[in-house]
C-alpha cells in the first residue's frame, strides 16, 4: 500500500483539485493522509465532500514547523511505501503505475515535472532541464536540489526511523533537501525523466524576497559539513557549491536592488576567504582549547 | 519544563519494555522519549513500533557516546537525561525534579540516589552516599549516579556534549566537565533503578574502564599518586570485583 502525505494550510480550492487527481489514480491501493496545519477555511470539513474511505484527516493546531508536520505524517502512515504531495500540485492519472515499474529495482524514485500557473495553463513543459534518467549521487544532489517532494515515492524501510525530518535545525526550509541528502549516502535514488506531476507556480510566500534569502542561508548551512568529509570528490563539490550559491545570492540581491544587504554579504564573503581569523572552524578550535584548560 | 529522555540500545529487547513503561507511567506528561538503536537484530524494533509516542532511529553507530549525542541533537526539551535500556525510573520522578529545578534557579544540574537491582527487579543493595564535587570526582572516587542525574539543555551543549573517543566512562567525563560550570542540586530521594548483571558493558570490561578513568582524571588535573588510582589498581589485580554469584 502507498501512503500519500499531503500538508495543507488555507488552500481549500487548490487542495480539492489535488485530491481529485490523487484519488483518481489508476493504482488503487493507497491511503491519503491530509495534515491540516490549523486552517481557518473549510479544510477541516473536506472529508464530507470527498466521501472516500481511503482519506484520513488530521486536524492540528497551527504548528509553524513543516518538519514536525511531515514527521506526523510518516508516523501515522500504514503503507510500506510513502509518497508526498504538496497541496497545490497535480498528479498525472497513471503516476504511481509508472513509478512502480522502477520501484522493483530501486528503493526511491522521483520524476520530472510540468510547470503550470494558477489557471492550470502550462508555462513550461520541462521543469528540471535534464535529458536522461539517472541515479542521483550525493555529489550531484549537493550542487542542486533536483528532487521535487511531490514526485517522490520510496520504501518506508530505508528510513530506519519514525522521525526522519530534522525538527530543530531545518524547520520550514530545506527540510526535504536535508532528508534526500541523508538518504542518498546509503541508498540509490533514481531520477526518472518523465513528467508525472504538474508543479504550480503562483504568487505566494515562497516567492518573496525574505524567503529566497533564507533559502540561500539554509543551503550553505546544509552543505557546510561536507567540506570536512574524507571523500575528496564530495569535499570539492561541496566547496564549489557553496561558492556558487554565494555568487548567485549576491547576483540576486543586486537584481532586486537591495544594496545594503549586498554590501554586507560582499564584505563577509571577502573576509572569509582572505582573513583566516574570520574562519569559523579556527575560532571553534581556539574556543575548545580554552574550555579544556 | 519539557523533559527529553534518550535511550541508547543494542539488542536488549528483554529489558526495554520496563524502561519505556516506567517513563510512560510518570504523572508529569510533558516529556519526549527518543530511542537510538544501534541496528538491533532481535525484537527491539517490533517493540518500539507498538509505542507511537516514541521517536526512534535505527542505524549503526560508533559506540554508546555517539548514539547519545545523536539523540540529544534531535531533542526539543529543556531538561535532558539519558536512561540506558536496562534501567528504569521510579514512580513520579519528573514532577519532583521539575519542582526542585524551579526552586533552585541558579543550579543547572540535579542528582539523587539509585537502587541496584537484579535481572528480575529484585533489590540487591542500596547506595548510601553520593557526592558530586569536582575535586572529589577527579581525585578520590569516580562515584557518579548516571541514571539519577538530570541537567539543562544549554549546559550539555556548552561543554560540547559527550566525548566520543571514550567507550565506557563518557558519563564521568561529562559530569566533571559540567561541574566546572555549575553546582549540582542534591536530593535524598531514590530516582532510578540500575540493573546489575554479569554481561553489562562495565562489568565485562573492568580493566579498560580503569585505563579510561585514569586518562580522564589526568586530563582535568589529577595526579598519579591521587587516591583514585589506588582503586583503579585494584581493578587490575582482581577484575572480578563487582561480579555477582549465581
Amino acid at each position: 500500500m502507498v501512503s500519500v502525505i499531503i500538508l495543507t494550510y488555507n488552500r481549500y480550492n487548490l487542495l480539492s483539485k489535488t485530491l481529485k487527481s490523487v484519488l483518481g489514480q489508476t493504482y488503487k491501493d493507497l491511503e491519503v493522509l491530509i495534515i491540516n496545519d490549523g486552517s481557518n477555511d473549510d479544510t477541516a470539513q473536506i472529508t464530507k465532500i470527498f466521501d472516500d474511505k481511503r482519506l484520513r484527516l488530521f486536524n492540528l493546531e497551527k504548528q509553524n514547523n513543516l518538519a514536525k508536520l511531515r514527521n506526523i505524517g510518516v508516523l501515522n502512515a500504514m503503507g510500506e511505501y510513502i509518497a508526498f504531495c504538496d497541496d497545490d500540485d497535480l498528479w498525472v492519472s497513471n503516476k504511481l503505475e509508472i513509478q512502480f515499474e522502477y520501484l522493483k529495482r530501486y528503493d526511491f524514485v522521483c520524476t520530472n515535472a510540468k510547470l503550470i500557473n494558477i489557471d492550470d495553463e502550462v508555462v513550461d513543459e520541462k521543469y528540471i532541464k535534464k535529458s536522461k534518467s539517472f541515479i542521483i549521487k550525493t555529489e550531484l544532489l549537493i550542487q542542486d536540489n533536483m528532487v521535487l517532494p511531490s514526485s517522490v515515492i520510496f520504501k518506508k524501510q530505508i528510513l530506519n526511523t519514525n522521525a526522519p525530518f530534522d525538527e530543530i535545525n531545518f524547520i520550514n526550509l530545506c527540510e526535504d533537501y536535508n532528508l534526500w541528502i541523508k538518504l542518498s549516502m546509503k541508498n540509490e535514488l533514481f531520477f526518472l525523466n518523465e513528467q508525472t506531476i504538474s508543479h504550480r507556480t503562483h504568487n505566494s510566500w515562497a516567492r518573496s524576497f525574505d524567503h529566497t534569502k533564507e533559502i540561500f542561508n539554509n543551503h550553505v548551512r546544509l552543505i557546510k559539513p561536507f567540506t570536512k568529509s574524507k571523500d575528496k570528490c564530495l569535499k570539492n563539490t561541496a566547496f564549489l557549491s557553496i561558492l556558487n550559491t554565494k555568487f548567485y545570492s549576491l547576483k540576486y540581491f543586486i537584481s532586486n536592488k537591495k544594496y545594503i544587504i549586498f554590501t554586507k554579504e560582499f564584505f563577509k564573503f571577502i573576509f572569509i576567504f582572505k582573513n583566516p581569523f574570520y574562519m569559523k572552524s579556527l575560532y571553534e578550535k581556539i574556543k575548545n582549547q580554552v574550555l579544556r584548560k | 519544563m519539557k523533559f527529553s529522555i534518550i535511550t541508547p540500545t543494542l539488542n536488549q529487547g528483554r529489558f526495554i519494555t520496563d524502561t519505556i513503561e516506567s517513563i510512560l507511567a510518570q504523572d508529569y506528561k510533558d516529556f519526549e522519549h527518543i530511542v537510538v538503536d544501534g541496528g538491533s537484530t532481535d525484537n527491539t524494533l517490533e517493540i518500539l513500533k507498538t509505542y507511537p509516542h516514541i521517536k526512534w532511529i535505527s542505524e549503526k553507530d560508533k559506540g554508546p557516546a555517539n548514539a547519545i549525542n545523536k539523540g540529544f541533537k534531535m531533542a526539543t526539551g529543556d531538561i535532558f537525561a539519558w536512561l540506558n535500556s536496562d534501567d528504569y525510573y521510579e514512580e513520579n520522578v519528573f514532577k519532583f525534579v521539575n519542582q526542585e529545578f524551579l526552586k533552585n534557579k541558579d543550579k543547572k544540574m540535579l542528582y539523587g540516589h539509585l537502587t541496584f537491582v537484579g535481572i528480575d527487579k529484585k533489590i540487591l543493595f542500596n547506595d548510601w552516599k553520593a557526592i558530586y564535587d569536582r575535586n572529589f570526582l577527579i581525585k578520590r572516587k569516580p562515584d557518579i549516579r548516571q541514571p539519577s542525574t538530570f541537567f539543562y539543555k544549554d549546559l550539555f551543549f556548552d561543554v560540547g556534549g559527550l566525548d566520543e573517543s571514550l567507550k565506557l566512562v563518557f558519563d564521568y567525563d561529562l559530569f566533571v566537565k559540567m561541574l566546572g560550570l555549575t553546582e549540582a542540586i542534591y536530593t535524598e530521594r531514590r530516582l532510578s533503578c540500575l540493573r546489575v548483571y554479569n554481561e553489562t558493558l562495565t562489568n565485562s570490561n573492568f580493566r579498560k574502564q580503569g585505563i579510561e578513568i585514569f586518562k580522564v582524571s589526568r586530563r582535568y588535573g589529577g595526579k598519579i599518586f591521587d587516591r583514585i588510582n589506588l582503586s583503579n589498581l585494584r581493578k587490575f589485580i582482581y577484575p572480578g570485583y563487582f561480579k555477582l554469584k549465581d
